[in-house]
């Protein structure tokens, strides 16, 4: 995962205990290498990066619990965010735009991997 | 606020470009109604970011308390989202690449579709339109805005 390693090489060029860290994320199951990779994101953008884990949750809400609900939130039913190349990561915030105000110009955007066809 | 959909879909196409272009793997677009509030809201189906209380002013910017906008992180951590997402409640209404239609959500059911055109949903309450306490409904993270196009500002 190209990600990671450009993370990993940017902390394995800082020598020391930083080296040291670089090796044992690159032992680490996929999802903290994601995390890793997205440090690196944030210090290339200037933007806070979170991270989604992928898997189901709770959408929508209705009566049942939420007696406010409008007819367009209901039901609250389970969706799945899949990990296949989409959905992983999203930035808290990102300022721009020709007309924004100090605080404005806030939107969220959302980092999916890119999926390459790999031959075979 | 301030952002055409169309505009906010150029930003994330620009800052792709940039992403690809430092040979990172990535790329950035606006995030669908379910990204958007799996985000919020986790995986436990609560009303807002921290849980089920009622908004405060101590959690988000909403019931004119301050009448502007705040920057990003202003009610960190109190108000994240339990990944940590900030402002996911009150402040502004942002974007989302999906098109309204009815629940329950269906990826697969043109939604998603870009080149459809279709009215796209907004998420989140906008605090300047919030004018009362009893308003904290408006808030919550399943909260859908309807009946904006994609050039009209927001």
């Amino acid at each position: 995962m190209e990600v990671v390693k450009l993370a990993v090489h940017a902390l394995l060029a800082r020598g020391g205990a930083v080296r040291k860290q670089a090796l044992s994320l690159a032992q680490q199951p996929e999802h903290e290498l994601y995390r890793a990779g997205l440090a690196y994101l944030e210090g290339l953008l200037g933007l806070p990066v979170v991270w989604v884990p992928p898997g189901p949750f709770w959408m929508g809400s209705d009566d049942a619990m939420d007696p406010q609900a409008l007819l367009y939130e209901s039901p609250k039913h389970q969706v799945t965010l899949r990990d296949t190349g989409s959905g992983v990561f999203q930035s808290q915030s990102a300022s721009f735009g020709p007309s924004r105000t100090p605080t404005g110009g806030i939107q969220k955007v959302y980092l999916r991997r890119v999926i390459t066809r790999a031959c075979g | 606020m301030w952002v055409t959909w169309t505009n906010a879909l150029a930003f994330c196409r620009w800052l792709s470009d940039k992403v690809q272009s430092n040979k990172v793997q990535l790329s950035v677009d606006l995030p669908s109604e379910a990204e958007w509030e799996k985000a919020a809201r986790g995986t436990d189906g609560r009303l807002y970011p921290w849980g089920d209380e009622l908004p405060d002013i101590n959690r988000c910017n909403f019931g004119m308390a301050l009448n502007d906008t705040t920057r990003v992180g202003s009610y960190s951590p109190q108000g994240d989202s339990p990944y940590g997402c900030a402002d996911m409640s009150g402040n502004l209404w942002e974007w989302t690449r999906s098109i309204l239609v009815r629940y329950p959500y269906d990826l697969k059911d043109g939604r998603e579709d870009m080149k459809t055109e279709g009215l796209r949903v907004l998420r989140v309450a906008h605090s300047l339109r919030v004018k009362r306490w009893s308003d904290a409904h408006t808030a919550r993270q399943t909260r859908r805005l309807q009946k904006i196009g994609p050039m009209d500002l927001e």
